[in-house]
This record gives C-alpha cells, structure tokens and sequence, in this order.
C-alpha cells in the first residue's frame, strides 16, 4: 500500500514537471527572446548606415563586413501580421533563440547543413533572401504566418535603405523538402517556419517578389 | 504515527525535485528532437 501512495505522488510530481515544461516551451522561452530582441534592437539601430550612392552596377547591397552568429543584421516587418522583430545572422538553435535568422553562406562560425553554399543573398540583391522563425516557442515570432495573404507587404529594413516586397505564394511542404535550397534569379524573399502550429510535421514557406527599393 | 511538519515539508520538496527534473529533462529532450524553428 505504501508503494502505490509513494507511486502516486511520484506520478503528480512527474506531471507538474510536464506543466513546468509546458509553461516554459510556451511561456518562458518567449520571455528571454523579448528581452534578446530590445538588445538587438540597440545594437542594430547603433551600426552605421552603409551609402548605396552612385550607378546601380556599383551599388553595394549588403553589410560593410560579414556578420557573426546571432548578429542583428535587418528589420522585419510585415504590417499585415503586426509584425516587426530584428532578424539575426543564422538559423542555428541559439540563433533563433533570439529572433528569425537569416540564412547565411557557409563561412566562419557557420556549418553544413544550417548554412548555404550559394553566395549569400541580402535584401534588395538578386536570389533568396532566406529567413526562418519559431512557430510555438521563443517568442513564436512566425505564429501567423499563414495569416499573409499575396500581395501583403513584406519590409526589410536595412542600414543600406529599405526593401518591400510582396507576397506572391505560400506552400506547405516535407520537412526534409529542398523547395527553399534552389536559388533564384528574381529578387525574392522566402518565409520558413514549422507547420501546423505547434507542430512540427511540415514546413510552411511564404515567398515574396521585391516590388520597391 | 502523526508525522511532524517538517518531516511533511521535507517530503514536499522532495517531489518538488522530481518534478523540477522532469522539467529539466524534458526541455532538454526538446531542444535535442525538435527542429530549430519549432
């Protein structure tokens, strides 16, 4: 008898573990990537600005030196959603930690397969500017990403100008899918999340066309 | 036997242990099985 009752308890202090989890996976986690997202806004609003001036050939679309993990490298912003957060250099698990990454080439501080071997794509620049984000944890800053609808306005705030684009599609795909690893010629932005919210048996990828610079 | 509060308290934080450790456990099951952008 004392065994089922010490089995008992031990099973209810197993369960408020599971609600301890659950509240800090839901919770919590969104706590510390707030409190990383107004340092990164600092950080970012005190980088210099980067002159684009001069013929378009010459134009140099892009940061003055290749960011580091977790460095704010733009803003996102996507009015429809109420969106607006400081994406990072990166898509490693301490990177989004912290905000959506953008996906960086592979050099320095960056390793296969969370990295790219195409050159490295920034706003405003021909191909993919691509950006992933948490769904459920951190702060979950692609929660509604299934909210935008084409033609919803996509802004990318650089300290080389600012960059809108346009939604034109949203595709659920495999986890294991390379729809997003193909570069583009056009100037696009691409979108990446889990899919359906709190899971993560799918991937949701929303793509978007520059329309203004 | 009538147990003492303290004897009760102790065995109260004891399961407060477990549960902390399950928690611990499954956050770190989570952040190895889950993909980064869950």
């Amino acid at each position: 008898m004392r065994a089922v009752r010490i089995f008992g308890k031990f099973l209810i202090s197993v369960g408020v573990g599971v609600l301890m989890f659950l509240g800090w996976t839901l919770w919590g986690t969104g706590l510390y990537t707030q409190q990383q997202q107004d340092e990164l806004r600092t950080q970012f609003d005190q980088l210099p600005a980067i002159s684009i001036e001069g013929d378009d050939d010459e134009r140099k679309l892009g940061p003055a030196n290749p960011p580091g993990p977790s460095d704010p490298v733009f803003v996102l912003k996507m009015p429809s959603i109420d969106f607006d957060q400081v994406v990072v250099e990166g898509v490693g698990t301490e990177d989004l930690k912290k905000g959506p990454g953008h996906y960086p080439s592979c050099r320095s501080g960056f390793e296969r397969p969370l990295c790219t071997e195409f050159e490295e794509v920034w706003p405003g620049q021909e191909g993919r500017v691509i950006v992933s984000g948490h769904r459920t944890t951190y702060g979950a800053p692609f929660f509604d990403l299934d909210k935008l609808k084409p033609g919803d306005e996509i802004i990318t705030q650089t300290k080389w100008g600012e960059f809108t684009y346009e939604v034109t599609e949203t595709r659920i795909v495999q986890p294991d899918s390379l729809a997003i690893a193909i570069q583009s010629d056009a100037a696009e932005i691409v979108l990446t999340t889990c899919n359906p919210k709190y899971s993560a048996a799918q991937r949701l990828i929303v793509f978007g066309r520059l329309v203004t610079t | 036997m009538k147990r003492s509060w303290k004897s009760r308290l102790g065995e109260l934080f004891l399961w407060f242990l477990v549960a902390v450790a399950t928690a611990v456990v499954m956050v770190m099951l989570s952040e190895e099985l889950l993909p980064a952008n869950f």
